[in-house]
């Protein structure tokens, strides 16, 4: 498969912070990669630069590679243009990424008004056919409504019909569904998925939830502490995990829905290094059971069986 | 909508008669006798208890509260003791002259102030310069800003007139000192609102659609900072309204200011408590005009009372 | 559950109104000496407010609450005393802990303001923070220097320092990493089977509360659809919305989209039914009854699963 975007040797740092380090990445044509980190492992970070948005003061070394756009050599203008029509982004906290004080189809017409030229009631009349699209229930109505006036379910979908609006080939999406409940959450990822099928598009998906990794992902790629410790097909990250934090991550998942009444539940000890603390070597062998002195000294090279790749010493599993 | 109306319309009036009655009161506390500067000469005791009782100061102080608050409920704001007018149309013949002068002075403010504080919030390289220049202007009180235009453009420049008069050639420099006195604060307000706008998940957003920069700031962050831009014009009008007595001074512009001034020093009563109630009113009218407004500003506001 | 021992906590038919919105309506429920009950809802379901009003913050608009055996009274004196026996921990360890106090006056905050502070109480905290897993930390050192679980071990510290009965726990986990949530689950489990303590664990995970609650509530906009012995509901949920919340997401969650853009409905009858799968023309019409699947299991459902 084609790859659309291609992340090479990516490193952030904010000052003194390096927040990402040696990230190489690709998303493939027509899949959805789930970014798997908790908090302070850099995911958004990572999402936010492969949307060239990262804040001023970050420092961005490596490369963005989007359909053959080099994205940090591209001027202002043009990245301007390429935004909405290259990538569509949906961030993590859909009331606060919603205007208050503008009607919901308004913020989606302003898609169509800007890239497209089209007049005010031609760009509403589109708004309104984005919002049906997104399956919300009397477009017509609900885009004269202001934010406020959605509930949470509706606020995501209006926001999605925003970023997908001119169909871009790239969809980014933060944590979208971490606010809201069981039902609309499995509604959302329902109709990503149809839209996905639907468009063909590559859908990059940041999350910290293993079941909403399981729900969507065609593959995935785990960040530990600002490094990508392994990358592979959604179904071997989940039964054949080779990194011992992918592993643990997933067992934590697998034995809260399994496990019995009363038994304590499967924990990961210690804490992941503050955000912006990079260690000498793998991030993870403080916390790691498998650590032996040469994790310590020198961050792995990446190694390769197929499509899945893992950053480590001693993979576990049948890499041994 | 209507209820909400009537329910600040009522407010408003409750505190409209409590400054009346407080204003009245204090007039009993400050030293001084209306009569002996009334009288051309010091006045022989049976003169003075003669005026006393025209003027009806003879009487306690809770009668003649009493007497004058029935009268302004009449929309009888009572005679000037020192120049035999009605208070009413004296201030009707002040009002429009103050009225026009708070008007272009909000403009001057809002006019100087924008652009200096979207230009404060966009540009860190414009920013130093200018807030060096706010600080220079917050710390020059309103007379030396006033008599610095008079200088330049009255006098060395010869552009603008410096005899004082209503007309408006005569209105720029006043309207011109209020607006620079103003600026430092509308420039901060406007930057404050304007980057923390900016700073915002939604302008995030506006940005990831690709939307241009000139539309991102105009259909994005000014309706943020609308709503405080509106409060502190409505505040500065009301104010305004109620007589800025320096400026009126120095450029000779017979506002209310100056009448009230000449009314506190003669302790000509029923003409203080004219400008008195007349501001008051002001305030609290313009404090519901500036509410309403905001409320249609902010479609979240507008629901709670609809 | 056993008739014999007197609840700790006890909700009798509690209303919570805010003005039209009802956040409660005829919550029932114990909680046991030494046991944990599990209170189920996601956001909306009113189960911040039951927290609240369990701590005394808030009065019921209608039923009653009793802390063992005595309904609360609100008097100010007997609220302290009823407080001084319930520890709690709230979601956001950020927000929770004043980042301007050390650890000693953070963890001691509960004893000073009780007026319990003497000699031994810094030997206590020290051996309260040993006890949650800081064991290096320093009396003197600041939160800031931790992270979420690091945080939410302190909280769990200050809310053990007056050896509570009852540990309130409003989503202690839900903003915590994986990594962590499991940590501060453990260490509560073990807190709570050592001293005995009754428990109140708040959550919208049911899966997590599967493994470690005695007894369940499952709240929906306000209202019990279910609650009963935990172990028992999870193996077997009667109704709809728990067997939701308890289906993994990648087996699509059955559901029915009926729902309203501008408010979700909350129909007179079962608040559910819009958004359920088996609902009859009946659930939008009458209020479910309370179905008793056993004597100590309830259900309010027309169709409960068999």
């Amino acid at each position: 498969m084609r790859a659309l975007v291609q992340v090479r040797d990516l490193a952030v740092a904010y000052r003194q912070t390096r927040v990402l380090e040696g990230v190489s990445l690709e998303v493939r044509a027509g899949e959805i990669l789930a970014v798997v980190g908790e908090t302070g492992s850099g995911k958004t970070t990572l999402a936010m630069a492969i949307a060239r948005l990262l804040p001023p003061e970050a420092t961005v070394r490596g490369q963005v590679e989007i359909n053959g756009y080099d994205l940090y050599a591209l001027p202002a203008h043009a990245m301007r243009s390429l935004r909405g029509r290259l990538i569509g982004l949906v961030p993590q906290d859909a009331m606060a990424a919603l205007n208050p004080v503008l009607p919901v189809g308004a913020q989606v017409a302003e898609v169509f008004r800007a890239h497209l030229g089209v007049s005010a009631p031609a760009a509403w009349a589109r708004a309104v056919e984005a919002l049906a699209w997104v399956q919300i229930p009397r477009p017509e109505r609900v885009a004269s409504l202001y934010p406020h006036q959605l509930s949470g379910g509706m606020r995501q979908r209006a926001i999605l019909a925003m970023a997908l609006a001119l169909h871009p080939p790239l969809l980014i999406a933060d944590e979208p569904t971490t606010a809201l409940d069981r039902i609309t959450q499995s509604e959302i990822l329902a109709l990503v998925r149809r839209l996905q099928a639907e468009t063909g598009m590559s859908v990059l998906w940041i999350t910290h939830d293993m079941e909403v990794v399981a729900a969507l992902a065609h593959r995935v790629a785990v960040l530990y502490a600002g490094r990508l410790v392994e990358v592979g097909p959604c179904r071997k990250i989940l039964e054949a995990s080779a990194h011992p934090y992918t592993e643990a991550l997933v067992r934590t998942y697998r034995d809260l829905l399994a496990g019995a009444w009363g038994e304590p539940l499967y924990a990961i000890e210690g804490y992941p290094p503050p955000a912006g603390h990079m260690l000498p070597g793998c991030p993870f062998h403080p916390r790691c059971p498998y650590a032996q002195p040469v994790c310590r000294e020198r961050f792995p090279d990446p190694l390769w069986r197929g499509e899945h790749m893992v950053a480590c010493y001693f993979p576990r599993g049948d890499w041994g | 909508m209507a209820r909400f109306i009537g329910a600040r319309a009522f407010q408003g009036l409750v505190t409209l008669l409590g400054l009346v009655v407080l204003a009245f009161l204090v007039q009993f506390v400050i030293p001084g006798d209306p009569v002996r500067m009334l009288a051309p000469r010091t006045p022989t005791e049976e003169v003075a208890q003669r005026i006393r009782a025209q003027l009806g100061l003879d009487r306690p102080w809770w009668e003649q509260l009493g007497r004058y608050l029935t009268r302004i409920a009449q929309g009888d704001l009572g005679e000037s003791y020192v120049r035999r007018q009605p208070v009413a149309r004296l201030i009707l013949g002040r009002l429009p002259a103050t009225a026009a002068l708070a008007l272009a002075g909000v403009l001057a403010e809002i006019l100087l102030g924008f652009p200096v504080g979207v230009a404060m919030a966009l540009s860190p390289h414009l920013r130093r310069w200018l807030s060096g220049l706010n600080l220079v202007l917050l710390s020059l009180p309103t007379f030396v800003i006033g008599l610095s235009l008079l200088l330049a453009m009255g006098f060395w420049l010869r552009l603008l007139p410096t005899t004082g008069g209503t007309g408006l050639r005569e209105l720029i420099l006043p309207a011109l000192t209020l607006g620079l006195a103003g600026t430092p604060w509308y420039a901060g307000v406007i930057r404050d609102r304007l980057e923390e706008s900016l700073g915002s998940s939604y302008i995030r957003m506006a940005v990831a659609k690709g939307l241009p920069n000139r539309w991102i700031l105009v259909r994005h962050c000014f309706p943020h900072v609308l709503p405080a831009v509106v409060t502190m014009a409505g505040m500065d009008f009301s104010a305004y309204l109620s007589g800025v007595v320096v400026v009126e001074t120095i450029f000779g512009w017979p506002g209310i200011g100056s009448l009230a001034v000449q009314a506190m020093q003669t302790l000509d009563r029923p003409v203080v408590m004219g400008t008195v109630l007349v501001g008051g009113a002001a305030v609290i009218l313009l404090n519901g005009v500036v509410d309403m407004l905001r409320m249609f500003l902010d479609p979240r506001a507008r629901e709670g009372i609809g | 559950m056993s008739g014999l021992e007197l609840p700790i906590l006890h909700f009798e038919h509690v209303t919570r109104r805010y003005d039209r919105f009802i956040a409660l309506e005829d919550v029932s429920f114990v909680v046991r000496k030494g046991k944990i009950l599990g209170l189920v809802g996601e956001s909306g379901s009113g189960k911040t407010t039951c927290i609240r009003l369990a701590l005394g913050l808030e009065r019921p608009s209608a039923g009653r609450i009793r802390f063992m055996g005595r309904p609360y009274s609100y008097r100010s004196k007997e609220m302290k005393a009823i407080r001084r026996r319930i520890g709690f921990i709230f979601q956001d360890p950020y927000d929770a802990l004043d980042p301007h106090l050390t650890l000693e006056e953070i963890i001691g905050e509960p004893l000073r303001a009780h007026g319990l502070w003497n000699v031994t109480a810094r030997e206590r905290i020290r051996g309260l923070l040993d006890r949650v897993g800081l064991p290096d930390a320093s009396l003197r050192s600041y939160p800031t220097r931790y992270s979420g679980g690091g945080l939410q071990r302190i909280a769990i510290a200050r809310a053990l320092a007056l050896e509570p009965e009852l540990l309130l726990c409003d989503e202690p986990t839900s903003n915590l990493d994986v990594s962590m949530q499991a940590q501060i689950i453990n260490l509560l489990m073990e807190l709570q089977r050592e001293r005995g303590l009754a428990m109140v664990f708040v959550t919208h995970d049911l899966p997590l509360i599967r493994r470690i609650a005695d007894d369940l509530v499952v709240l929906y906009a306000g209202r019990v659809m279910e609650c009963g012995p935990a172990r028992e509901i999870a193996a077997r949920p009667r109704h709809p919305y728990t067997i939701v919340l308890l289906s993994a997401m990648e087996a699509k969650i059955p559901h029915r989209s009926a729902w309203d853009e501008a408010n979700p409905p909350v129909s007179p009858a079962c608040p559910f039914a819009p958004r359920c799968w088996k609902a009859q023309p009946q659930c939008w019409k009458e209020r479910p009854p309370r179905i008793p699947v056993r004597p100590d299991w309830e259900v309010a459902c027309f169709f409960p699963e068999e």
